[in-house]
């Protein structure tokens, strides 16, 4: 059995022009985010990068539909939404597993709203259990598991729901560097079987460009995409070395970013 | 239970023990240098005659009884209403902003304040402590109920409205769950002030139990049953701690509830 879905036509991602502010103490409006237009195509991996307060964040939120836009629209297959909705799953960087039920009991409790009776439901949850290598674990409580553990019941959970876009909020953010390659290896092996739409906030850049197929810039506070790399035109370039040009495009973003910084002070 | 975890045990019931040897030691020393005199201040083996004496006469054991129902009936009402009245104001904005100046008016109010008027609306009988205790079980079971689900982290109801969770199963599973160690902490401080309150209501108005036998022993200026009288007490609450502590543990288990 395999977890999240198979409709690789699904999952089209269009953000229209979208805008967040938002009213600080004192009364004035503060924009978090910058009118941003972006496309998602199904099945596409597309990383968001930039400074702390760049608004990465807040994005990922409007999509997720956690956080109305304050102007533009987020459409899903081409229809307009404001809400969360179990299309559009979503992996935090803390995990955000509930601690009193069990790694089984926490893919259990996605798995609510299909139409599954309680043994149905039992088979999937160890389904998606021995999918992501926890099968053992299957009755370990949350606080018993490593952060990279954590972070896979996470996904599992989230891909239990059969979601159509898969937001990852920093997920390796609060993992040591070993523990994070191999969680590289796990999504991808992840996302090979199940292409879902991805977008993945990260403060790391040679993540971003190891996993996904294009690499957003986002300027600093109030931010908005300033610059997109497709990460195959340096990869697929001819008879240059792969790693030269993984270099060149790792060298472009830091740049980048770095400019962004110093206009900043 | 394994060898660890018994080994463990055994040092903690060997460090009671140690506490408790040094108070009596401490205790026994003061009595016979007779630095108070014996009438102020009783020896050791002065409340454990005064015990023996109060065992015999079937007090202590009618008065543990009789205070111990008067805290149980009190604290069942006091955090029933507590946690329904907490989940309703803690969920539910309007109340929220409806019940909290009144609900804050009253906590510093202290259940002693509250005899006369119990007593003048219930007359002498049990209701009149029922309704102290429950007063003051309901303000701390009520307060840290209504914390717990207020303050449920944002990112579960998170997860929740992205899994597609229906409110109903999002208030059992998620919800109060949440809540629980709040609730727990609240259930447990709560057995305690029932202690409290007990002696406050028994102290007034009463013909028997822990906190009436104390108020005849000031009459008859017998300080050695004060002394058992406040023992009891003590190890009645301590036996309530444990008891709460242990239950908390198990149902809160992820929470390390000392």
């Amino acid at each position: 059995m395999t977890i999240g879905a198979d409709i690789t036509t699904a999952g089209h991602v269009q953000i229209d022009n979208v805008s967040v502010s938002f009213l600080k103490s004192d009364g004035e409006l503060a924009s978090a985010l910058l009118p941003t237009s972006l496309d998602l195509p199904p099945g596409s991996f597309t990383a968001l990068i930039g400074p702390s307060g760049s608004g990465k964040s807040t994005l990922l939120n409007a999509i997720a539909g956690f956080i109305a836009p304050s102007s533009g629209q987020i459409k899903l297959d081409g229809r307009a939404y404001t809400e969360p909705s179990s299309d559009i799953g979503v992996v935090f960087q803390q995990y955000a597993l509930f601690p009193w039920f069990t790694a089984r009991g926490n893919i259990e409790f996605a798995l609510g709203r299909l139409s599954l009776n309680r043994h149905q439901t039992r088979e999937k949850a160890l389904a998606i259990l021995n999918e992501i290598g926890l099968k053992n674990h299957a009755e370990t409580y949350p606080e018993q598991l490593s952060g990279g553990m954590k972070q896979r019941v996470a996904i599992g959970r989230t891909l239990a729901c059969e979601p159509k876009v898969l937001l990852l909020d920093e997920p390796f953010g609060a993992l040591d560097a070993q523990t994070r390659l191999g969680m590289h290896a796990f999504l991808e092996k992840i996302l090979d079987a199940h292409p879902l739409t991805t977008l993945l906030v990260t403060h790391d850049v040679d993540e971003a460009i190891n996993l996904a197929d294009s690499v957003c810039v986002m300027s600093h506070s109030p931010g908005r995409i300033v610059k997109k790399y497709n990460v195959s035109d340096y990869t697929d370039y001819g008879f240059n070395s792969p790693d030269a040009t993984i270099k060149q495009l790792r060298a472009e973003i830091l740049e980048h970013l770095k400019l962004d910084l110093e206009s900043q002070t | 239970m394994s060898g660890s975890s018994l080994r463990t045990e055994s040092l903690r019931l060997f460090r009671v023990f140690i506490s408790i040897g040094a108070v009596l030691i401490i205790w026994s020393v003061i009595s016979l240098v007779k630095v108070f005199p014996e009438a102020l201040f009783p020896s050791p083996w002065s409340v454990a005659k005064a015990f023996a004496e109060l065992y015999r006469a079937g007090i202590l054991s009618k008065d543990f009884a009789v205070s111990l129902s008067r805290a149980v009936v009190g604290f069942v009402v006091g955090a029933g209403l507590g946690i329904v009245i907490g989940v309703i104001t803690g969920r539910v904005y309007f109340f929220r902003t409806l019940m909290h100046p009144f609900l804050s008016i009253m906590r510093p109010i202290p259940a002693i304040a509250l005899a006369p008027v119990a007593i003048v609306w219930f007359g002498i009988g049990e209701e009149s402590k029922y309704f102290i205790i429950s007063y003051t079980v309901f303000l701390s079971v009520w307060f840290n109920t209504h914390i717990g689900i207020e303050f449920v982290p944002s990112i579960y109801l998170k997860v929740s409205k992205i899994l597609g969770v229906s409110k109903t199963r999002e208030f059992f599973t998620v919800i109060l769950p949440a809540a629980a160690p709040h609730i727990s902490t609240g259930l447990r401080l709560g057995a305690s002030l029932s202690l409290l309150s007990l002696v406050a209501a028994e102290l007034t108005g009463a013909s028997s139990g822990i906190g009436y036998r104390l108020q005849e022993a000031r009459q008859y200026i017998r300080t050695d049953w004060m002394f058992a009288q406040l023992i009891e007490l003590g190890v009645l609450g301590a036996l309530v701690d444990t008891i709460f502590s242990r239950i908390a543990k198990r149902v809160v288990h992820w929470e390390q509830v000392s």
